[in-house]
């Protein structure tokens, strides 16, 4: 069975919707979050922010890039999704980690 | 082992559907759509419903009134009764097609091929091979957005940053798809695709007995057996599953098979064929032209045998009324005024011509090698006999595809991608004109007519 609606007509949109799943998962509702891509790329993070908006309805969806565009809007977000490899240094406290991607939680100093 | 919440959700969200020909029935049931089969009166409940529920959606939007899915069910049950008013005076005047010898073995087949295209596109969504990615980007955040807040989500619309989610584009489909997440409780992703074979056999229900009241039954199975394969397998081609095209297909389809058949000249017949009109107009941008260009047309080629007037606001008012409180809302939440529009309307690129047409080529050529636009124009050229209905159907195919030609002239500076992806779906709606088109040289009358 596909693990979504996506996996043969779209694999591209496949994997970023497994990773908002795993973010969906443990990300709480009403929390903050900023879907970012890694390498930093304002193409795909207009994609990743369109996306997020569809799979992370109850939460706040904080745009990385809108429009092709780098908003600089990354710090309001108290969660980050990052599609592709894992950053260094790590921006926060791991909550998820998929072969697409991972999931962090923001540590504030 | 049991089933997770969201597959759970999932059963439910399909089954609320089943509201649509519950609300549709009442008016299909009347005595004068008895000359339809049962099973093409289901079928035709089901769009029947779907545009009363969706424009009550709409008006109580308008009204400021949150949506409670019993009582927009109760609405539209209420609604097709009050439908069956203007048509106390044609009881009894319903002859059900001419009676034929049993249908042999070669003649079910079309029906076998139907079923096998819906089926063929059932396994296609429920394998992920079929799912539109503007279900991810506009359909599905829409309809769950307007489900939660329980009305049109105006401040979804308003955002400058969600522009891309068009929120010009009319509301049927939104509506119906966040009806059923209300109902539901969340909007399954998965599910949502299945609306593609959904609506593919509320077609398969519907257009034989349509068709079988202007054509001897092996040409509507036939025809009805054509476009179901060409639309089930550019269903999953061009990946429509989850999205407005499917929709679209039904409406304008079964518009069309009523408009070219004796029940076009009946108020019932007129009636239904408005309400699958105003299903167009509120379901794509390109409905509106749709319904305008059919009407015209067929005032022109059946004006004679009409009381005009009558004609008028049966097929013009359910759309009328559902568009219109469309674009009163929009207005008057300032979201947008009109339609969305792809730079200003007589900014033409004249020079563009070949290359827009050498890639519109090359797009319908793509699905399976060009075959479900060329079999159904093959259906046409080849027609035994030519009738003046015929102009009907292709004379709408012909209006649509210029339109479309005229619109990818605007804008964008190189059109090519843009007709890449979506040159396919854009006429993918003249798939069943032209089958309809096909039908009309054996239209029984003409037959008659002709011996």
């Amino acid at each position: 069975m596909p693990t979504t609606p996506f996996d043969q007509s779209d694999p591209k949109t496949a994997a970023v919707y497994r990773l908002l799943q795993a973010a969906a998962a443990v990300i709480p509702p009403g929390a903050s979050v900023v879907p970012l891509s890694q390498p930093r790329d304002p193409v795909a993070e207009t994609d990743l922010h369109r996306q997020a908006v569809a799979l992370l309805p109850d939460r706040k969806v904080v745009p990385a890039a809108l429009w092709y565009v780098p908003t600089g809007r990354e710090s309001e977000a108290d969660f980050l999704i990052v599609a592709g490899p894992t950053p260094s240094p790590a921006p926060g406290t791991l909550l998820a980690e998929t072969p697409e991607g991972s999931v962090w939680r923001r540590v504030r100093p | 082992m049991a089933e997770s919440p969201s597959v759970r959700a999932g059963y439910l969200w399909l089954a609320s559907f089943a509201c649509l020909p519950l609300a549709g029935w009442p008016l299909l049931a009347h005595a004068s759509y008895r000359r339809f089969s049962v099973a093409s009166r289901i079928g035709l409940a089901f769009a029947a419903g779907a545009v009363l529920i969706s424009g009550w959606m709409t008006v109580i939007a308008l009204a400021g009134i949150r949506w409670q899915p019993p009582v927009l069910v109760a609405l539209a049950v209420a609604t097709a009764f009050l439908l069956r008013l203007p048509l106390s005076a044609e009881r009894g005047a319903s002859p059900a097609p001419p009676g034929e010898k049993p249908a042999g073995v070669l003649e079910r087949s079309a029906l076998a091929i139907a079923a096998i295209s819906v089926a063929a596109a059932f396994a296609a969504s429920v394998s992920a091979a079929a799912t539109s990615p503007d279900l991810l980007l506009f359909w599905g955040p829409k309809a769950q957005a307007f489900a939660a807040a329980g009305t049109i989500d105006v401040s979804l619309l308003r955002d400058s940053a969600l522009r891309y989610m068009h929120p010009s584009y009319p509301p049927l489909v939104t509506n119906l798809l966040a009806f059923a997440t209300q109902v539901a409780g969340r909007f399954p992703w998965g599910a949502a695709a299945l609306t593609l074979p959904a609506l593919l056999a509320v077609l398969a229900l519907a257009l034989p007995g349509v068709l079988r009241l202007a054509v001897p039954r092996r040409v509507a199975w036939a025809a009805s057996a054509l476009i179901l394969a060409a639309l089930g397998y550019l269903g999953q081609a061009l990946s429509t599953a989850g999205n407005a095209d499917p929709w679209i297909w039904t409406f304008e389809t079964m518009a069309m098979a009523i408009l070219i058949g004796p029940a076009a000249l009946s108020r019932a017949g007129q009636l239904l064929a408005g309400l699958f009109l105003a299903g167009a107009v509120t379901a794509k941008v390109e409905g509106l032209l749709f319904a305008l260009a059919a009407f015209a047309l067929f005032l022109l080629l059946r004006g004679k045998e009409l009381r005009i007037g009558r004609a008028a606001v049966l097929l013009l008012a359910p759309g009328a009324v559902s568009l219109g409180a469309w674009f009163v809302f929009e207005a008057s939440q300032h979201i947008f005024y009109g339609y969305e529009q792809y730079g200003p309307f007589l900014e033409i690129h004249r020079d563009r011509l070949p290359l827009v047409l050498s890639e519109i080529g090359r797009a319908l050529s793509t699905p399976g090698w060009g075959l479900p636009f060329l079999l159904p124009l093959a259906a046409l050229l080849l027609a035994p006999g030519k009738d003046r209905f015929t102009w009907l159907p292709a004379g709408v195919s012909l209006i649509l595809s210029v339109f479309s030609v005229f619109t990818y002239l605007h804008g964008d500076p190189d059109p090519a991608v843009w007709i890449g992806w979506s040159a396919g779906r854009v006429f993918s709606s003249v798939v069943p004109l032209l089958a309809i088109a096909g039908v009309c040289g054996w239209r029984t009358e003409a037959r008659e007519s002709a011996v």
